[in-house]
């Protein structure tokens, strides 16, 4: 099943620069990169701070634009979405993890999963949702609120928000940053688990040798370059 | 409604402030549902005060009095009125019907003399009708004392009559000729206006006839109703009259004229005066709270972004926790609104002094319309949510990967 989908393109991105402007100082964040993501690929991003991976990630995930380049999602070229379409586009096809869980404190688990559905303006399949939660092994802390969770189960209950929806590829920000490294280990081997048992497509940046270690493939990157 | 529950978990959130934000909306509306309250009460005395003082809810005159009573005062009279009372009679709403003859002349003790206007009508009707004037001494008309006469007490002091006294009134005659009656003083009364006190004279409508030769004959129908409300009802009731018997009319709102319209007019203003100070007070505070409310939550913004939610969801999302402290507030607002008053009222009122050109002060009672509160609640609910907007707007426009790293 794996090997049908490998070499599905789904993402592409060509000659892609980032230019920060600083007043009248630019910053290169990002130098021509051109990157190809396939579908099922569980892809490890690595590289000091400032290496530029959290902007790569941005700009993969619709977040922001490049300054050069196109980058195309599933046949999308994205630079010609409004800032509406974009939002739509984000909420069907992308997901994402967030070092620091970025899960809405006025929320229980069970609603900050239920979340991006929500803003679909559908009806909600509340089964779904129970069954995602519950393949994160959170099934027992629908009712709780963020603040009455571990590191450990918040990074769950974000996995799920992104699971929720069935995006084509899930981004994650140095997802296990501040987490302790057996806790760490045990959020990476719950998405290699869905990568290979759901062919979710992943892409996260890391400075952990030990994570990156779980990768199928691992990029570096370097002073905007990847090499 | 999912955004009403999450705008209504955002607010818990911050609890306190959440509240103090709502007590500035309740406040705000309590203040204007007392004013309005205050306003209306004053205003309703003082048309019941004008219908009751004499004016009647209609004045019905033969066609022509209106343009022509200046120029001709008795020219235009109604020399059978009794066929205009049977027709009137038959609505059920109306409470008296009673005729009038206006005049004008000078009344004299022999040492001192001053011009005055007045009215006379029948002394049993007539006490119904002035009701709202307070009798300082004697009695009002009476049937027994055909040439009795009663005076504001201005005309009473300026001429240093007490009940008892004699005088002597004069006026001219539709012929042009002057006559002459004598009357007895039968009581002073302070109407509500100082200045009409300064020249009032009521007398009995026989005497007044006599005096000016125009027995039978009246320049006008007062209609007095059961009840103010019922003006809209029985005012087709007085068109249709007029326009059978060939007669005009004017409510008691254009017979007032300037004595209400001028009041009312102020006392809108005031309260719009009052409601704009109190909505600006709102729409600061809402934003105040809910730009706050937006600089705690920046990195939440850049995550619901960043998961698919529009600038426009962002805005509603901000706009639903206006809506709630506008509506939350509004209703505790009315609540407090009504206690205040209840308060207020059981406590005796607020005596007021005399209104400029008002002979003496009232009692104001707070009597807020239902209705008026529910609109009010509207207006802040709509306020709030014109506050919310500027805020929810700037969250709206964050940009995403700028509020991802906010800390």
């Amino acid at each position: 099943m794996l090997n049908q989908t490998e070499n599905i393109e789904l993402i592409t991105l060509k000659d892609v620069s980032k230019v920060y402007r600083l007043g009248k100082v630019e910053i290169p964040a990002l130098k021509n990169i051109n990157l190809v993501i396939n579908k099922g690929d569980f892809i490890s991003l690595m590289g000091p701070s400032g290496a530029g991976k959290s902007t790569l990630l941005n700009i993969i995930g619709c977040l922001d634009t490049p300054t050069k380049g196109e980058i195309i999602i599933k046949g999308h070229r994205i630079k010609e979405m409004s800032d509406r379409k974009l939002s739509i586009f984000r909420n069907r096809h992308i997901g994402f993890i967030f070092q620091s869980f970025n899960l809405i404190s006025a929320l229980n688990v069970y609603e900050n999963v239920e979340y991006p559905l929500i803003i679909r303006g559908k009806k909600v399949d509340k089964e779904k949702v129970i069954e995602t939660i519950e393949s994160v092994g959170l099934k027992d802390y629908l009712k709780r609120r963020p603040d009455e969770l571990s590191g450990g189960q918040r990074q769950r209950v974000a996995i799920a928000r992104a699971l929720v929806t069935d995006p084509d590829i899930i981004l994650a920000d140095e997802p296990t940053a501040n987490l302790d490294s057996k806790t760490g280990e045990k959020i990476i081997s719950l998405l290699l688990e869905l990568n290979v048992k759901n062919n979710v497509t992943f892409f996260f940046s890391t400075h952990s040798e030990i994570i990156s270690s779980y990768a199928k493939k691992v990029i570096h990157i370097l002073d905007g370059q990847i090499y | 409604m999912f955004y009403i529950k999450l705008g209504f978990r955002n607010l818990l959130r911050n609890f306190r402030r959440s509240f103090k934000t709502m007590l500035v909306v309740a406040i705000g509306l309590a203040c204007c549902i007392l004013t309005e309250g205050f306003m209306s009460h004053t205003l309703w005395g003082l048309k019941e005060s004008l219908i009751n003082g004499g004016l009647g809810h209609f004045q019905i005159y033969r066609k022509g009095y209106m343009t022509n009573s200046l120029e001709k005062p008795y020219s235009f009279l109604i020399n059978n009125p009794s066929k205009i009372y049977a027709e009137l009679e038959k609505n059920s709403l109306i409470k008296c019907i009673t005729p009038r003859l206006n005049f004008g002349g000078m009344i004299s003790t022999g040492e001192k003399s001053t011009i005055v206007f007045g009215f006379s009508g029948l002394p049993s009707k007539e006490k119904e009708l002035n009701n709202f004037s307070t009798i300082e001494s004697g009695n009002f008309l009476t049937e027994n004392k055909p040439f009795g006469i009663v005076l504001g007490n201005g005309v009473a002091k300026k001429l240093n009559l007490k009940v008892g006294d004699s005088v002597t009134l004069m006026a001219t005659l539709k012929s042009g000729g002057i006559n002459a009656l004598d009357f007895e003083v039968t009581g002073i009364i302070c109407a509500q206006i100082k200045a009409y006190n300064d020249v009032l004279v009521i007398a009995n409508i026989k005497a007044i006839q006599k005096l000016l030769n125009l027995s039978g004959s009246v320049d006008r129908i007062i209609v007095l109703l059961k009840r103010t409300e019922d003006i809209s009802k029985v005012e087709p009731f007085i068109k249709n009259i007029c326009e059978k018997m060939n007669l005009e009319y004017l409510n008691w709102e254009k017979l007032a004229g300037l004595q209400y319209s001028r009041p009312k007019l102020f006392y809108d203003l005031v309260y719009v005066l009052i409601m704009s100070i109190v909505v600006l007070v709102v729409v600061f505070s809402i934003t105040n709270t809910l730009n706050l409310a937006m600089q705690e939550r920046v990195r939440e913004i850049g995550t619901i972004r960043a998961v698919g939610t529009t600038r426009f969801q962002v805005i509603k999302i901000f706009l639903s926790e206006s809506f709630i402290i506008g509506l939350i507030g509004g209703f505790f607002g009315i609540l407090l609104g009504y206690l205040i008053s209840w308060i207020l009222n059981s406590s005796g009122g607020i005596a007021i002094p005399p209104p400029p050109g008002q002979a003496r002060g009232y009692i104001a009672l707070f009597k807020p319309d239902i209705l008026e509160a529910f609109k009010l609640m509207t207006l802040f609910t709509i306020t709030t949510v014109v506050g919310g907007f500027y805020p929810a707007f700037r969250a709206s426009r964050l940009v995403i990967v700028d509020a991802l790293r906010w800390f």
